[in-house]
């Protein structure tokens, strides 16, 4: 009984533990974000809670936590690791205005206009396709519809993430019915799905499929991991060409303005130094700070390749219609 | 028996209430919203619901013919290697299904809906194995010997009949988890042909801002499970007619050999098969890879004990607290249910159940709702929250164990008791558990590891969050394997350790 009763007392004192000062929601993937944020833990000797979100709930996990808390917030800081559902919180009202001096250098269409978010350190959408064999690989997202293309390929299929953000832009762009016809389209073409962008990337590493659409986050774990796998910088232009880019995004969250600890994070996770920590990562995210030197293999937009000017906030409005339609569409 | 006077029936209903109750009130109210749901049921759907329904019956009779076999082979008979068997069991119950699926891929290049089915049954194959073994210790010896006297077939047939209720238990069991789970359906519907089940609408409709779309389109899921285990009530009862005076002990037989063969066989599918590929696969790597597959495995463990660490500590806090509250609590529900029928029982049923069916994200954001409090900041942000959730959501499963465990015990030594003027909770905590602490600790043991892989209001949950479950699941993106096998490997042997240490030491001599 005594046994009992000391196992319990144990268990009752690691359940008390002191509030943090900095509580973080972060979207990016644990294994790339969690040094960083231990590092400013460290440096500015505080308690930081930081909690993560997990790539089966893509981000909407920790989005829909925020909406939920909103009558009591919780969170000081979110560092999402895509910006369209930033904008979706900022039009709830649930962001409020910081502009961090450290994003001196990055363009300003990853800026809000209100500063409510400061996008950084991005991914961009593109064909990974194996070096090992003679390959035929999609250059203009058009080419999805040749099955010359298409018999060999695999995209994730759009429901979440930047997939879902990525084809939520092209119905902004177009109109819902062109989008599923075009869906269709490629389909008949004989272009595979799979469930998620790296389960497409693993397809390929697999030797299923010659080529997938993908991100450049996913493409590098390839390349790290050993296979034989190139990235081609998808045109996805109408009229103009360019690749999609989709960086991280960084808020501070209606409740935390007296909050100094939570400016100073975003300072920090803006700075170029944080970017380049993450080029150099094992996900080779890509910096948009100007004039920074970057790792072998990492290629800068619109200096190696022309980038697309998204209207992110009309897409961040088309997201959950997109989403109905290809929950619709693909989940049968 | 147990009345609003009784302060047991108080513990009772606040526990509950604060663990389950509360938290599932979000999702009881938007529930009023199912007709309106039903408006936009369509041929899609139910050809969903059916999927899911009819995949999940068959991972159901999938582990019932792995388990109950095994069950009754390791619980009843003697022969080489049986303590190993025995030992190995509960292994694969300790891996998140996702894992096993992906460790079949490997093996087998299977896919598709098949898969799905093959993966589930193997991964709670464990359940009606476990549950039967346990019943066998109750089992009358007086009765199987008799039988046994008469014919071999007669033996076997008690046999069956004594282990049908929890062979069942374990089954449904195995249904519930399995229509409710869409990562391992995803999985194999990624790496084969693309096909979804239910669960994979749920769990779309959990994730919008509003999650009681989620709640409400689970109601089928909720359903159809209610009625299974309600069903089974019946089964349970039926146990109550054993008696426990004489317990059989397990015997040798003649074909000792292949009886442990056809074990090592089936251990074989459910553990060896499985835990052997994860753990060729922390070293896996690219054909360009420079390092070897002994470096690779050397660093993915190193990682994985590094960087999990302070998670595991965590996750095991919240789970033991869990488990422990469903220790005290499971008992006196079994009670509760052996001394109530009808419509009551049926009832109360309904409310014990509700939280385990209802999708744990729903679960979470009911919490949310709940809890967020300003008054309430403390006891949001501590990992009494999350215990608190865990017991309110895998509670059932402990009940379960303990009505099976009540009913095969004498109904005269309550009986008996109950006229000597012992009370409720002197009959509940100083006679049944006291009797019956295998199968408290089993059912603790099970939420313990339900509660080890539970993920979807882990992330919604301050003090969950950084659980092992997050810290898996986030690994799993990308192609980041050596890690996600080393990570899933090292929660489950230290899980293991106990129960391992446990038996080593029970062998020594005195």
């Amino acid at each position: 009984m005594s046994k009992i009763f000391s196992i319990i007392c144990i268990l009752l004192l690691g359940a008390c533990s002191k509030p943090a000062e900095l509580v973080i929601y972060c979207s990016l993937d644990q294994d790339l974000s969690e040094q960083i944020i231990r590092d400013f833990e460290k440096k500015h000797d505080i308690e930081i809670n930081v909690q993560f979100d997990v790539e089966r709930n893509k981000t909407v996990g920790l989005v829909s936590r925020i909406i939920a808390e909103a009558k009591n917030p919780r969170a000081d800081v979110f560092w999402n690791n895509e910006i369209a559902h930033t904008i979706r919180l900022k039009d709830l009202g649930l962001t409020t205005a910081y502009a961090p001096a450290t994003a001196e250098g990055i363009p300003a269409i990853f800026i809000d206009a209100d500063n409510h978010y400061t996008g950084f350190a991005a991914r961009a959408r593109v064909i990974m396709y194996r070096t090992d064999i003679q390959v035929n690989y999609p250059k203009h997202l058009n080419d999805f519809l040749n099955s010359e293309y298409a018999e060999n390929g695999v995209m994730a299929q759009p429901l979440t993430g930047t997939t879902l953000s990525n084809f939520a832009y092209l119905i902004q762009q177009s109109s819902t019915a062109e989008v599923v016809q075009w869906f269709d389209d490629v389909k008949s073409a004989g272009l595979g799905f799979a469930a998620g962008n790296a389960d497409a990337m693993r397809r390929v590493c697999a030797g299923d499929y010659a080529w997938c659409f993908t991100d450049t986050d996913d493409a590098a774990k390839a390349v790290v991991n050993g296979y034989p796998v190139a990235i081609h910088y998808l045109d996805q232009g109408m009229g103009e060409n360019g690749a999609m880019l989709i960086p991280n995004s960084i808020c501070l969250l209606e409740g935390a303005q007296q909050n100094e600890m939570a400016k100073k994070f975003i300072d920090y996770v803006v700075s170029a130094e944080c970017e380049l920590r993450l080029a150099h990562s094992t996900s080779a995210q890509i910096p948009l700070h100007s004039g920074i030197t970057v790792p072998d293999g990492i290629l800068l937009p619109n200096r190696d390749y022309p980038v697309l000017d998204i209207p992110w906030a009309a897409v961040a409005a088309e997201l959950d219609d997109a989403a109905s339609t290809f929950q619709e569409l693909f989940v049968r | 028996m147990m009345t609003f006077k009784s302060p047991w029936a108080w513990l009772l209903a606040i526990v509950s209430l604060l663990c389950a109750w509360l938290p599932l009130m979000p999702s009881v109210v938007a529930f009023f919203d199912f007709p309106q749901w039903l408006g936009t049921l369509d041929s899609r759907l139910l050809l969903l619901l059916w999927r899911s329904i009819w995949m999940s019956s068959a991972a159901a009779i999938g582990s019932l013919i792995l388990g109950w076999p095994l069950g009754l082979f390791l619980g009843r008979y003697r022969f080489p290697l049986r303590s190993t068997y025995l030992l190995f069991l509960p292994l694969s119950l300790m891996l998140p299904p996702l894992m096993v699926a992906q460790a079949w891929y490997g093996l087998t290049g299977m896919s598709g809906v098949w898969a799905s089915v093959f993966s589930f049954a193997c991964c709670y194959a464990p359940l009606p194995a476990l549950l039967v073994i346990r019943s066998l210790k109750k089992q009358s010896s007086a009765s199987y010997d008799a039988a046994r006297m008469v014919s071999g077939g007669l033996g076997l047939r008690l046999l069956i009949s004594h282990t049908r209720g929890a062979a069942f238990v374990g089954a449904a069991l195995c249904f519930i988890f399995s229509i409710g789970d869409f990562a391992v359906p995803d999985y194999f519907a990624t790496v084969g042909d693309l096909f979804h089940v239910y669960s994979s609408e749920v769990f779309s409709n959990s994730r919008n801002s509003d999650f009681t779309a989620g709640a409400v389109s689970s109601l089928p899921l909720i359903v159809i499970s209610l009625a299974m285990l309600l069903g089974l009530l019946p089964w349970l009862k039926n146990q109550q007619q054993h008696t426990s005076q004489q317990c059989a002990e397990p015997h040798t037989v003649k074909h000792s050999m292949s009886l442990s063969v056809f074990c090592l066989g089936l251990t074989t599918i459910l553990v060896f098969a499985v835990i052997g590929r994860m753990y060729f696969e922390t070293g896996m790597r690219g054909p360009l890879a420079t390092s070897s597959w002994l470096q690779t495995s050397s660093k993915a463990f190193s990682d994985a004990f590094s960087l999990g660490r302070a998670d595991m500590i965590r996750t095991f806090q919240f789970a033991s607290i869990g488990a422990l509250i469903c220790m005290v609590v499971a008992p006196l529900w079994a009670f509760v249910f052996h001394y109530s029928s009808g419509l009551k029982r049926n009832l109360l049923f309904v409310l014990l159940v509700l939280p385990m069916l209802i999708p744990s994200l729903s679960l979470g954001f009911g919490s949310i709702v709940v809890f967020n409090q300003p008054y309430l900041d403390g006891f949001y942000n501590s990992i009494w929250l999350p215990a608190m959730l865990i017991a309110g959501r895998f509670m059932p499963i402990a009940v379960l164990i303990c009505i099976n465990a009540l009913g095969s015990q004498a109904a005269a030594v309550d009986n008996s008791a109950k006229l000597h003027g012992l009370s409720i909770g002197q009959r509940v905590y100083a006679l049944f558990v006291r009797n019956n602490w295998r199968a408290c600790l089993l059912g603790g043991a099970l939420v313990f590891v339900f509660a080890m892989r539970e993920l979807d209001f882990a992330i919604l949950l301050p003090a969950a969050n950084q659980s092992t479950a997050v810290r898996y699941y986030n690994a799993l993106h990308f192609s980041r394997d050596n890690f996600v096998a080393a990570f899933g490997l090292s929660i489950c042997f230290i899980l293991f350790l106990p129960v391992m240490l446990h038996s080593w030491l029970s062998k020594k001599p005195s």
